[in-house]
């Protein structure tokens, strides 16, 4: 049976195709300030890359970070929740607290063994240590998003930036710059404010183990690396932490036809 | 008695000449990246006003965030007392002063003297700063001056779900895509600034006479929805963003009488 999912974000969409445990394709492709165009040419698209055309899709389920970003789907919905927790459980069965940090949202889950929600956090009123400030950073240090960790690397020290706000941290970093500070050091200041932010989210969890990153923050292994440190757990990353939602939609759609789980 | 008060604040940096307690000139510019440039500018610019030199001046008090940098100066002060006791020379009635900055807004609640009694402030997030409105000015192509005035056209209710400046941005450009008015739009942004104002006035209490200060305190959008929701008339300075060089300068009138009266006693 193939069934696809949807995940449809504030910056991205992402589709997976689902035939029995196997992902036939995936796509991430930008919302473009007009999710519902993206979100049709992300489904033509996906099922285009894996050579199929929709009357071969058994059903489809359509999930968001944010609810309203689903206005213009009347069914097939998913909740976010359950499309996180039923993706990374199908990649990881073991994980224990799912971290999904995604461009506007960072959001904790802390779910049992068969994947039932025993607690939840989200930061979603506060751009602070989101995909979009790192957006923000990358844009105002011109270094491109996925090369910020490499350029913390370089960092010979680490220059503390005290905003938590993403408006302040912008001007922060400009008189920083102003001030002659080396880049990487900002950057290196970046990472420890954010790996801390994060960092306090899991220790209100009470995280222990298991704890599994996903969504595009999660691409950014040197701040997991240092939430790690500050923690003393260890953060499993998925291979394509981005997609991991979409993939529990597909989950739902299927289970939807073949009568499981609701 | 020539005093001067320079306040160097996160937006604008502004500075006030006092004659016997009496405003000769003041001025406001904008703060540039290095805070002590700007304080050498803003005084500078202020004696040029006054038509004094810097040696006219007996005591410089500096006040605001970049206070710090003004090596120039004699003392520093908080910007909360600053503000309490400028507020109150203006209004001496004055209980209740919010300052509403570019980058902070503070409550501070006073005594019948001008003395603080108790204060709350939020510096750590944009909403219900200035930034925030001059971010939604910007994104709608607007002067910051006008969209106050704008905002109280509207005719529909829009209500904003974001708190954060970034997401509220972003969702007022949704709405506009959408179709809507800019004027809608900016009275639903206006509300969100005046719901995070109350978190920070209402956990210190607000009491007659409430004094607004700083730059929003010129945007009539956000002060008409105050008096509104607060039931309360609203007292605005004349200049309301030289409040807190003036209470600087005060304070060094205030400083240099002690010092004579000290003498005097001596």
């Amino acid at each position: 049976m193939i069934t696809v999912g949807i995940d449809i974000g504030s910056v991205n969409i992402k589709a997976v195709v689902l035939k029995e445990n196997q992902i036939l394709s995936r796509l991430v492709i930008a919302s473009d300030n007009d999710a519902k165009t993206a979100t049709q040419k992300a489904l033509d698209q996906v099922l285009l890359m894996a050579n199929l055309t929709s009357p071969d899709i058994k059903n489809v389920g359509f999930t968001a970070s944010v609810s309203e970003s689903l206005s213009f789907v009347s069914e097939k919905r998913v909740t976010h929740i359950l499309s996180t927790v039923k993706g990374v459980k199908q990649i990881i069965p073991s994980a224990e607290i799912i971290m999904d940090i995604g461009a506007e949202t960072i959001r904790l889950i802390k779910v049992d063994q068969r994947g039932r929600v025993l607690d939840f956090i989200t930061n979603d009123k506060c751009a602070s240590g989101t995909g979009y400030f790192f957006e923000a950073v990358s844009k105002i240090l011109n270094i491109p998003l996925d090369t910020l960790g490499d350029v913390f690397l370089n960092a010979s020290d680490t220059v503390p930036v005290t905003s938590t706000c993403v408006v302040f941290a912008e001007s922060e970093i400009i008189s920083l710059i102003h001030r002659g500070v080396p880049i990487p050091s900002i950057v290196a200041g970046i990472f420890e404010a954010t790996s801390s932010r994060i960092a306090g989210m899991l220790n209100r969890m009470r995280a222990r183990e298991a704890v599994v990153a996903i969504g595009g923050v999660a691409k950014n292994r040197q701040l997991m690396d240092l939430v790690q440190t500050r923690v003393g757990i260890k953060i499993i990353v998925p291979s394509e932490p981005d997609i991991i939602s979409a993939l529990g939609a597909a989950l739902v759609a299927r289970e939807r036809i073949t009568g499981g789980e609701k | 008695m020539r005093t001067a008060g320079i306040d160097i604040g996160s937006s604008t940096a502004k500075a006030v000449i006092l004659e016997d307690r009496k405003i000769l000139a003041y001025r406001i510019i904008p703060t540039g990246p290095d805070s002590l440039e700007t304080a050498r500018e803003v005084f500078r610019e202020v004696l040029v006003g006054a038509n004094l030199r810097p040696e006219d001046i007996e005591y410089v008090v500096s006040t605001g965030y970049g206070r710090n940098l003004v090596s120039f100066g004699h003392k520093t002060i908080t910007e909360i007392s600053c503000h309490a006791r400028g507020a109150h020379w203006i209004f001496p009635e004055a209980r209740t002063i919010l300052d509403m900055g570019g980058q902070d807004c503070k409550a501070i609640a006073c005594d019948e003297r001008g003395d603080v009694v108790d204060f709350r402030l939020n510096d750590k997030c944009a909403a219900g700063t200035g930034r925030f409105l001059e971010i939604m000015a910007e994104t709608m192509g607007l002067k910051i001056e006008e969209i106050g005035k704008i905002s109280l056209e509207a005719q529909n209710r829009v209500k904003i779900n974001s708190v954060c400046t970034v997401f509220a941005r972003s969702e007022a450009l949704r709405l506009l895509r959408v179709g809507l008015r800019k004027k809608d739009v900016l009275a639903g942004l206006h509300d969100s600034v005046c719901d995070r104002v109350l978190l920070i006035l209402n956990s210190i209490g607000i009491k007659p006479d409430f004094v607004v200060t700083g730059g929003i305190a010129k945007n009539i959008g956000v002060i008409k929805r105050l008096e509104e929701r607060i039931g309360l008339s609203i007292k605005i300075p004349d200049e309301p963003q030289i409040v807190g060089a003036l209470g600087a300068a005060l304070f060094a009138s205030d400083i240099l009488e002690g010092i004579k009266l000290e003498y005097k006693s001596a």
